[in-house]
């Protein structure tokens, strides 16, 4: 209204240069910062204090830079898992509940082989076996979208609940897998020949990261240059177009949602038996959705993926340091994560418009 | 005899139970069946749900009471509408992306709360709703204890079934909310601005959630995570289970409620029947009653579509 006093209007622009995209990203990433740390103030801390605690914990020494890089391989998965639906426009975020299915098939695996195998090929079995368990359980939304059009944003939360009441079940009896030494809802520790091989001495930097990098360049390259990657794109931009032009939608639905399930259940192997080495309730610290928050900030590009989840990483990895410096807590990560997510989602929708004069006015 | 009067008692609980389960689903669903009518699908019910929760949580922690609390929730609950309008109307925005934003920031938020709440060493006691027991109704056997002896927000969620049906069907704004998601051209030639429509009603929705929220913390004493528990996606499950069509979305409310409310009531019984199994049936049933739901005729032809005149 206003602004048509001004004669000006407000019109679409087509395509942003990437370096002002770049630009904006980061200035929403300021702004989210900005926002947070006057949270922060608010509930009685130095912000500023606070985030340089932050940065000495994710990057202050060598073996910081592991542990961030450790807290940024479930993000790098389940970032990737958000991707790859996302592109294709199918808005899944079953990522979480899809992470404890992988750790649960894993472990289920690992109960099973234990006895039997080697070293290497248990390690295999455990790997397949969370993309299997969290590619299963995304296949589940698909084929439920696929056959009753049941709508896959709805379906994914659904299974999110019900997988991880499945998992509260099985840990808080005796008879299942509630570990014989603890009363915790826990499982016992894995034996060590099941623990994912670690990187460089003395850290816990494991090799779930060097699998999450080479996956974020296989699922570029897939995206990039394979037919269905080609079609995966075209459903995003245009889905009805796609139907016409002879493409089984259903189909890439389906697989699309298998392969997304399973990198978000590598993150549950990868935490699994990487990091925890037994299964609890407390497997994925919201790494579900956090990776749709990297995912989004990304742009859905999947090299970008790692910085941004190394970025994330960082966060939660200081915030243990931030919180025994300055007695913040370390849940505040999540509300910058918010606010990462809400500045960069506004600062994009900003960008794809721009003020202008109105041409012929009067 | 006296194991007969027991039987009697616990269905009884359990039929009371299910009425005053209803209340936040029943709120949040009515509040999103506006939205939707009026094109906007709120994805992010959950989430202002979730804001509901620990606004209230949070005015008591700094000292006031559980009323102004409600208030506050319904205030935040209209925010959260306005940001939502915002992305979605103005900046366009995906709607489903707009609304998972809204849920990703109350994820983040409750975490943050929830976690401050346990860390903090002076409990926060939140005053509980009291019942109101309606005159004479209240005093009928079996009927008064089931329905007559709730909260006032319970009788608030009932009584705005048949006002928001009416609201929709009978008045003119309710017409423009309809068209608004059904034809908003038609809105628009009759100089009715279909963005401000859209606003309004979205605004509403949020409200709602709010008040829903706020339900949820104001009949328990104690803050814990996952108070929401997918509630926000059960009401949007309500609306497209129930057709938007206020009675059947009733209905559907009440199998919700009913099975919430089993589990509530047997967990503290010796049954068979593991408690996570009973916790699990209303997401079952409402994966099952969306694959049964094929019939959407009554979805509004716009919803989800932002509208612009070129």
């Amino acid at each position: 209204m206003m602004l048509k006093a001004l004669r000006l209007e407000i019109v679409k622009v087509r395509d942003v240069h990437w370096g002002i995209q770049v630009i904006l990203v980061i200035l929403g990433i300021l702004a989210a910062f900005f926002v947070s740390g006057w949270f922060i103030a608010l509930s009685g801390g130095n912000p500023a204090e606070a985030f340089a605690a932050i940065f000495r914990g994710a990057f202050g020494e060598p073996r910081k830079v592991y542990d961030t890089l450790m807290r940024a391989t479930p993000l790098i998965f389940t970032g990737l898992a958000t991707v790859i639906a996302f592109r294709a426009k199918i808005w899944s975020i079953g990522q979480e509940g899809q992470l404890y299915a992988g750790a649960m098939l894993a472990y289920t695996l690992y109960r099973i082989f234990q006895p039997m195998l080697d070293r290497p090929l248990l390690l295999l079995v455990v790997v397949l076996g969370g993309f299997l368990g969290g590619g299963l359980l995304g296949l589940l939304a698909g084929w439920l979208k696929a056959r009753f059009n049941v709508d896959i944003i709805i379906s994914t939360v659904l299974l999110n609940y019900i997988v991880t009441t499945m998992l509260l079940f099985l840990l808080y009896d005796h008879k299942y897998w509630m570990g014989a030494e603890t009363y915790y809802p826990r499982t016992d520790t894995i034996t060590k020949d099941a623990w994912f091989p670690i990187i460089f001495e003395d850290a816990r930097l494991h090799m779930g990261f060097l699998i999450a990098v080479g996956f974020a360049i296989t699922v570029y390259w897939v995206l990039k240059r394979t037919p269905y990657g080609y079609d995966l794109r075209a459903m995003g931009s245009n889905p009805v177009a796609t139907m016409f032009k002879g493409i089984d939608v259903n189909k890439l639905i389906m697989v699309t949602m298998f392969i997304s399930g399973g990198l978000a259940g590598m993150a549950g192997s990868g935490e699994v038996f990487g990091v925890h080495h037994n299964v609890n309730m407390a497997v994925s610290a919201g790494y579900g959705y956090t990776g749709i928050i990297v995912a989004m900030v990304s742009e859905l590009n999947p090299l970008v993926v790692i910085l941004v989840s190394i970025f994330f990483g960082a966060i939660i990895n200081g915030s243990v340091v931030m919180a025994t410096q300055t007695g913040i807590h370390t849940s505040i990560i999540f509300v910058i994560q918010a606010f990462v997510l809400l500045a960069i989602l506004i600062s994009r929708a900003l960008m794809s418009y721009r003020i202008r004069r109105v041409p012929h006015a009067g | 005899m006296l194991d007969e009067i027991l039987q009697a008692a616990i269905i009884i609980n359990i039929l009371a139970a299910t009425i005053r389960i209803s209340t936040p689903l029943l709120l949040g669903a009515m509040g999103e069946l506006v939205a939707e009518h009026s094109g906007v699908m709120n994805m992010g019910l959950e989430g202002m749900m979730m804001f509901g929760v620990f606004t209230v949580w949070l005015v008591t922690f700094v000292g006031g009471t559980t009323t102004i609390g409600i208030l506050g929730a319904m205030l935040v609950g209209a925010l959260l509408g306005l940001l939502l309008a915002f992305l979605v109307i103005y900046l366009k925005v995906d709607q489903t992306v707009a609304g998972l934003s809204i849920n990703i920031l109350a994820i983040g938020f409750n975490e943050f709360y929830v976690r401050m709440a346990n860390a903090s060493n002076i409990p926060v006691q939140i005053e509980l709703l009291p019942n109101m027991n309606i005159p004479l109704l209240s005093g009928v056997p079996i009927i008064g204890e089931i329905f007559f002896q709730q909260r006032f927000l319970t009788y608030l969620a009932f009584i705005l079934v048949p006002v928001i049906a009416w609201f929709l069907g009978r008045t003119k704004f309710g017409l423009s909310i309809r068209s608004a998601g059904e034809n908003p051209r038609a809105v628009d030639t009759r100089g009715i601005s279909v963005n401000r429509v859209r606003l309004i009603a979205t605004v509403f929705g949020g409200i709602m959630a709010g008040l829903g929220g706020a339900f949820l913390m104001s009949v328990t004493s104690r803050y814990l995570p996952e108070m929401t528990a997918g509630r926000g996606w059960l009401a949007i499950i309500i609306v497209i289970a129930g057709n938007w069509k206020p009675v059947r979305m009733v209905i559907a409310t009440f199998l919700f409620a009913f099975l919430q409310a089993l589990q509530v009531t047997l967990t503290t019984f010796e049954i068979a029947v593991p408690y996570e199994v009973l916790l699990v049936m209303p997401y079952v049933l409402a994966l099952v009653a969306l694959a049964l739901a094929r019939v959407r005729s009554a979805q509004p032809a716009k919803l989800g579509v932002p509208y612009s005149r070129e």
